[in-house]
């Protein structure tokens, strides 16, 4: 399946697609049965912990493990003396680095572990393990560990090569522009934050591992641990189990690697858990980025060039050289441009892909930089981005895909037949959906023009409270095809039921749901006959995983072509042995097999019935089990395919406290088709809290030594319901996609980016300036006493 | 290491302070547990035996007695909730235990457990010291009473000795007009203050008779803003205007000793603190003139 030469008037015929069926797990979530990674337990199991660094950056100089050997319960002890030295990687350089190698890149960086027959019994044993640490010089500040004569704190070095984007000539653009404004700005760390702890269990047996872990990528860790023990990938199965959120916390992680070594030392399936503070302060967070750019602007509102050099901080195993900045393609219609990302290592937590990955950040700065074009001309920041954001059809600059070309795109698209490249999309062009709708219907659904006042003016003043509104936008990808192609299997039992394997785990987000909507629809049979299997890289084949806003439209492309492919052969038998007919004549709809010959309206053949004509008598074996596959390659997405999101925010700020309340908040999505409206709202409005969240309070506190201060929830503060306006309603665009499953694109990513500078804005015009992230009470008072 | 305690459940008062007189520094009360079970699994503190007070008779309940109303130790914030109606004193109390923590949490937190805990940032403390409150303890010799300004000592320490417990807290009701207030700066809806104040104005006959002020979060315990308090005290009602206001809670930022750490900058914490008392007592005064 390539493009579709469906469209929005397809809709009305569909009976599972597009419709808000309640997500397949609400029973058990709501009561509790659930079964994530912490809950599990098997047979003859025992459980480990994790010796960590008390030190930034140290190098083991002896490790003596003889007592706690000798504590009774204890079954034995890893060190980077019995680990393989090989590097494993984790899905897009999130990860990078030996399961462990004598040195610590990060405070509480893992060092050893320790099995025993209880948990107590295993963290006694981790104080009698004497360690003799040379400490090394750290550095925590990106920019000075960007600089040579900084302590280098893995081997390759610190630094990346820098990740270019550029078009046009930039000193043109700046000639061409009437007016350029500039900022630079300082991110601070999000932590995923996750409200569920993980854990793994890992069990060998024999030469063949088997990992319970809640995952939400259980092709990348099945390839983990391929990569770190030098098996063969045959050897290695992985069970994802639900994550819960997890906004790419969860993706593979050292500590699911760590298992699979005690448990190879000690023969026994072994449990790591971990606590809420190794979940918050051990596994994984949000990058500091720091951001410097420029925009230039004709006197008509026209933007003529976009220049950004922007660094991010990858902490102690990250090895990420670019960020999937896709306000740079939705703020592209400047005819030159200039984007460059450094990656550089520090000594603190590793960071990496977090919802939005440098949307939140470098799409925060752009729409900051942007705005203040609009305030020099004294513009409706909703007319400056319908003038000048990307439009269907226009250039993508983002051209992600180009920069991991080994040669020309013409190499790149070898082996291609020329028949299915006319059936893509034209490439480095976007597909479909933009900004363009959803700001005007947003800006009508909120009554924008009324209460809009002008920029830097708030709407109403009480006392010290001033209100205002803001809008900001966000956009991010929809999957990336570099790392591997996306495949599902759909199966059609002779029970008339299907399931679907697709290994995309499930971190809360419904796609347990969705995907089975996709399969049912296609296969034209009702939905509680499918069921899905998300997370056993044993039965599901390679996926990306819940990442890059990946599901719905890669995976979702698969499962919707491998249905496509099992109902192919379902017609196939039920065309030679019921209908006398070629397959292209029938259709299933409801789970009966029908034709759209008007002459044999009257042969109704369930799929069931069709499949157990066979029973005893199938000396071919072809009803058996039908497994259907996509036939071809996806389009490669990552050069037409994008999502965007519009949020309109109503704001209280308090000029005395700082404090700041948001009072309405309307987010709008352009996703293409919305496979399950009651799934999305919950995406939508999760996205939104993720990204208020880091404009105005989350951050990772670190002390002088790199530790975290805030590892908990009580001094993290995640925004809760509470704190966020209830509105009913999400807007969508209306826009269909011709290589989605159903039209769809994905949905995840650009809510998250689109909230923070909405908040900015409109914090902005409630009091006269901008205010950096996070705008705590602390940090809006000091802003305020800069302006005067 | 491996961590475990003997759980330990007194019939009576008196059976529960014999088991902490005879199990000592190592042995805890366990009132609602909000605090303690964390700070247990944290492994802050240690403990050997901990003794049950949640079936306890007597330790519960809020009460209106003559001139006073008496709060049990036991008492859970969402009692303390549910008694805002009580009496004009209760109302700040109410309002102020809704801002604590969750509705779950709520109804196992308790006062007094709150109160020994003492922890600087505690909602309820300052509260208490601006409505003049006493603390009933009850050791192996007997009981005394003690000001809650005397009953806080510092940081997560008290005035009760290792074998005392704390009965009850009074909350003093005088026959002349009294309200209270408390203001904070929070960050989320579930937080603990960054900086409070509690004010509580007793007005007879058109004139304050008394003014307390007392600062939360920006010192190891509640801080009295006395000279903010003596600007109003002897005030006719109707005389009180903003610049009075202003210059009571003025007096706020000298007193407050607070540190920086992740939550707020002592500079930021010093700075709320008039605005917060200024904001207090003109809900307090606002309140005091309305009904009369």
């Amino acid at each position: 399946m390539a493009a579709t030469t469906e469209t929005t008037g397809h809709r009305s015929a569909w009976r599972i697609a597009g419709k808000g069926i309640p997500v397949k797990d609400a029973r058990e979530k709501v009561t509790g049965s659930l079964k994530y990674a912490v809950d599990l337990e098997v047979q003859g199991m025992v459980h480990g912990k994790i010796l960590r660094s008390p030190h930034a950056h140290a190098r083991i100089v002896s490790i003596d493990t003889t007592r706690a050997e000798a504590l009774p319960g204890v079954l034995g002890v890893v060190t980077h003396h019995d680990t393989p030295q090989n590097v494993w990687e984790n899905a897009w350089f999130n990860y990078r680095g030996k399961i462990l190698d004598g040195i610590a890149r990060f405070h509480g960086d893992d060092m050893a572990a320790v099995a025993a027959v209880s948990e107590d019994v295993a963290e006694a044993a981790l104080g009698l393990i004497d360690v003799e640490y040379e400490l090394l010089d750290a550095v925590f500040d990106p920019e000075e560990a960007m600089q040579p004569e900084a302590p280098q704190i893995r081997e390759e070095g610190n630094l990346r090569d820098p990740y270019v984007v550029e078009w046009g000539d930039v000193a043109k653009g700046a000639d061409e522009a009437d007016f350029i404004v500039e900022t630079e700005i300082r991110f601070a760390s999000q932590q995923m934050a996750p409200l569920g702890r993980n854990a793994c269990i890992a069990e060998w047996n024999g030469d063949r591992v088997t990992l319970w872990t809640s995952s939400q990528t259980p092709s990348e860790l099945r390839d983990g641990i391929h990569e770190a023990f030098g098996i063969p990938l045959s050897r290695v199965r992985v069970i994802a189990l639900p994550s819960g959120s997890s906004f790419g916390n969860w993706w593979s992680a050292n500590f699911m690697l760590i298992t699979a070594l005690l448990a190879r030392k000690v023969r026994k399936p072994v449990k790591i858990e971990l606590s809420n503070e190794e979940c918050m302060a051990t596994v994984k967070r949000r990058h500091i980025e720091i951001s410097r750019g420029r925009m230039g602007c004709r006197n008509d509102g026209t933007l003529t060039l976009a220049e950004f050099d922007h660094i991010i901080d990858n902490g102690g195993y990250g090895f990420k050289d670019d960020v999937g900045f896709f306000c740079v393609d939705n703020w592209g219609r400047a005819e030159h441009g200039h984007y460059a990302i450094h990656g550089v290592n520090t000594n603190l937590l590793t960071a990496g892909c977090m919802r939005a990955v440098g949307d939140v950040t470098l799409g925060s700065v752009v729409e900051r930089v942007a705005d203040m074009c609009a305030i020099r001309l004294g513009m409706d920041p909703v007319e400056f981005r319908l003038k000048n954001q990307i439009k269907p059809g226009e250039r993508l600059r983002m051209q992600h895909s180009r920069q991991y070309m080994k040669g020309s795109l013409e190499q790149y698209l070898e082996g291609i037949s020329e028949k299915q490249r006319q059936e893509w999309p034209k490439l480095f062009h976007l597909s479909s959906g933009s900004t363009d709708e959803i700001l005007r219907k947003g800006a009508e659904a909120f009554e924008w023009s009324s209460k809009w006042k002008g920029w830097g003016v708030p709407y109403a003043v009480d006392g010290p409270r001033r209100r205002a509104v803001g809008v900001g936008t966000g956009a991010h990808v929809c999957g990336v095809e570099f790392e591997g192609n996306v495949s599902a299997v759909v199966r059609i039992n002779p029970d008339g039921s299907a399931k679907v394997h697709c290994a995309v785990g499930r971190q809360g987000q419904g796609s347990e749901t969705t995907q089975a909507q996709v399969a049912a629809e296609e296969l034209g049979i009702p939905f509680d006959k499918v069921e899905i299997e998300t997370g056993d890289t044993d039965s599901c084949p390679w996926s990306h995983g819940s990442l890059a806003s990946n599901t719905m439209y890669r995976v979702g492309w698969a499962t919707r072509a491998a249905a496509n492919d099992a109902k192919r052969q379902l017609l196939e038998i039920a065309g030679r042995e019921f209908f006398d007919s070629p397959r292209q004549e029938l259709d299933v709809a409801d789970g009966v097999i029908y034709s759209r010959d008007p002459n044999k309206r009257n042969i109704r053949i369930t799929v069931e019935e069709a499949l157990n004509h066979f029973r005893g008598t199938d000396a071919l074996g072809q009803a058996s089990s039908i497994t259907g596959r996509p036939q071809g390659p996806m389009p490669p997405a990552s050069t037409f395919a994008r999502h965007f999101a519009a949020h309109f925010v109503d704001v209280e700020v308090d000029i005395e406290t700082g404090e700041i309340r948001l009072l309405d908040f309307l987010a709008t999505q352009d996703s293409g088709t919305i496979m399950n409206p009651q799934v999305m709202k919950n995406q939508m409005i999760g996205g939104a809290i993720c990204g208020a969240g880091f404009a105005i309070y989350e951050a990772l506190s670190f002390d002088d030594d790199g530790r975290i201060l805030n590892a908990n929830l009580l001094d993290y503060k995640l925004l809760r319901a509470a704190d966020f306006p209830l509105r009913g309603d999400v807007i969508y665009g209306d826009s269909y996609d011709p290589v989605g499953p159903f039209g769809a694109r994905s949905a995840g990513e650009a809510p998250a980016a689109a909230a923070g500078p909405a908040i900015a804005q409109a914090v902005y015009n409630a009091v006269g300036t901008w205010v950096d992230m996070p705008m705590t009470p602390e940090n809006v008072v000091t802003a305020l006493d800069a302006l005067h | 290491m491996i961590r475990q305690f003997d759980y330990l459940r007194p019939d009576t008062v008196d059976a529960a302070i014999a088991m902490k007189s005879r199990h000592g520094e190592r042995a805890c009360y366990w009132a609602g547990g909000t605090d303690l079970m964390l700070q247990w699994r944290q492994g802050e503190v240690t403990i050997d035996h901990c003794i049950d007070l949640t079936h306890l008779n007597g330790l519960d309940g809020i009460e209106a007695l003559p001139g006073e109303i008496r709060i049990g130790a036991m008492a859970t914030l969402d009692d303390l909730d549910r008694a805002a109606s009580m009496h004009p004193v209760m109302k700040a109390l109410g309002d102020t235990a809704r801002l604590m923590c969750t509705k779950q949490t709520r109804t196992l937190a308790t006062v007094g457990g709150n109160m020994c805990n003492a922890s600087p940032g505690a909602d309820l403390s300052p509260l208490f010291v601006a409505l003049e409150s006493r603390c009933l303890i009850q050791g192996p010799n007997g009981r005394r009473d003690v000001s809650m300004e005397d009953f806080l000592t510092g940081v997560n320490t008290t005035d009760l000795t290792a074998d005392e417990l704390l009965r009850a807290i009074v909350v003093p009701t005088p026959p002349a007009r009294r309200e209270a207030s408390y203001r904070r700066v929070a960050r989320t809806v579930v937080d603990i203050a960054l900086v409070s104040a509690a004010v509580s104005l007793t007005a007879d006959a058109g004139t304050i008779t008394d003014a307390r002020i007392a600062l939360g979060s920006v010192a190891p315990v509640p801080v009295r803003v006395q000279e903010g308090e003596s600007v109003l005290a002897g005030m006719a009602l109707g005389d009180i205007d903003a610049k009075h206001l202003e210059e009571a809670a003025g007096h706020a930022a000298a007193v407050a000793r607070p540190i920086t750490d992740v939550r707020a900058g002592a500079g930021y914490r010093t700075r709320m603190c008039p605005v917060l008392v200024r904001r207090a007592l003109a809900d307090a005064l606002g309140r005091l003139g309305g009904d009369e």
